[in-house]
């Protein structure tokens, strides 16, 4: 086992990682209780809110397992959100094969926030959500990476396998949906 | 609709709304706010958004996330062998029922031929070796290691046996000099750095 003590919010990622190599399982706890939670937001953007905590839990154990693959030079986190996102393919996948139902498309992915109706009193965020539901699949993740996760666009574009650039397009696209839905609805 | 041609205060604002901001950039978007009208709408759409987003998540048990994780390393081989610990890493990985079921199959099966095959003389066979090196190294076990493991009663096969008669099984058998290489090749495959897990 490796030294157990002193691991706090000041503890890089990496250092965690090393230390969970070596034995430390407080820096396993220390690394899911600081992501855990950004990767719940960002499957529930994908569209995956009935099974947040199933393939946030999938998305730790393949992160732990191939954890050798884990570049230092790039962010633990975004790390994750790829993993993230790669297990919500697999799990559609997986399902489409065993039930044979058609892909999951557009229609599946609007009901992220459905779970919300009714239970936010505030109207204007009632508006908001309904204008959020509006949005493609790919403007709600990079809208999410980006507002929520605070990621910079070069690496919301390694995490969607896009270009910085159309990340970029992707948002102001999402935010300038969602202002005139709101606008419209407030007329 | 009210726009904004300043495009690095529009940049800015998920970074402001969330309070990512250093001092110096919030006060400069705060300003930028108090006289654009469009940008003050924004920001103020971007905080509903994000607070719809951190609602609609429901809250997550982390320690069932660590007890995920935890079990799936107890079975499966880590990603970056720690010299070190390779040895007990290597025990836990195959420790689940049906691999150690396999395993004990047929570490069985070679540590019961190789008293029949003592006689014998030393050929091309492969086995050969594994005899020698239990007959130099460990003298006593040779003899005593298949008595050993027929105190776990074998009469109803492996697929009888509990998990700790398969663990007692295979302790006894882990002693012999020889049982890595009778380890199906298989098993022995690092599972971590293939490209399908990402
Ligand atoms: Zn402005």
């Amino acid at each position: 086992m490796g030294d157990t003590t002193g691991i706090t919010s000041e503890t890089t990622d990496a250092a965690l990682i090393t230390r969970w190599l070596a034995g430390d399982q407080r820096a396993a706890s220390a690394l899911v209780d600081r992501h855990a939670t950004s990767v719940a937001r960002f499957v529930v953007s994908l569209g995956e809110r009935d099974r947040t905590e199933e393939l946030v839990q999938d998305t730790f154990v393949r992160a732990f397992r191939a954890i050798g693959t884990f570049r230092s030079d790039s962010l633990f986190r975004t790390w994750l959100f790829t993993i993230a996102k790669r297990v919500v393919l697999d799990h559609r996948q997986s399902e489409r094969r065993r039930r044979e139902v058609v892909e999951l498309q557009d229609d599946h992915v609007v009901t992220s926030y459905d779970a919300l109706d009714g239970v936010i009193g505030d109207e204007r965020m009632q508006q908001v959500r309904v204008a959020m539901q509006g949005l493609t699949p790919l403007q709600r993740e990079v809208f999410t990476l980006r507002v929520t996760e605070g990621l910079p666009y070069e690496e919301i574009a390694q995490v969607l396998g896009s270009s910085a650039g159309a990340c970029r397009v992707h948002y102001h696209n999402a935010v300038k949906a969602i202002k005139e839905r709101v606008t419209d609805a407030s007329v | 609709m009210r726009v904004c041609d300043d495009d690095t205060m529009q940049d800015a604002l998920p970074d402001y709304v969330q309070g990512r901001c250093a001092d110096e950039t919030a006060a400069v978007v705060r300003a930028h706010l108090a006289s654009c009208a469009a940008c003050a709408e924004e920001a103020e759409l971007i905080a509903h958004a994000g607070e719809v987003i951190a609602r609609a998540t429901p809250s997550i048990a982390t320690t069932r996330i660590l007890a995920a994780v935890d079990a799936a390393r107890a079975s499966a081989r880590p990603a970056t062998p720690a010299p070190a610990s390779t040895v007990i890493r290597t025990r836990r990985w195959w420790a689940s029922r049906p691999i150690m079921a396999a395993a004990a199959s047929i570490l069985v099966v070679v540590s019961l031929s190789v008293p029949t095959r003592r006689g014998t003389p030393a050929g091309t066979n492969p086995e050969v070796a594994l005899e020698r090196s239990m007959g130099a190294d460990a003298p006593g076990r040779a003899t005593t290691a298949p008595g050993a493991v027929t105190s776990v009663d074998l009469a109803g096969g492996l697929a009888t046996l509990s998990s700790a008669q398969l663990e007692a099984l295979l302790s006894e058998l882990d002693a012999l000099e020889g049982t890595v290489r009778a380890e199906p090749a298989t098993i022995a495959l690092p599972l971590i750095d293939t490209p399908e897990l990402l």
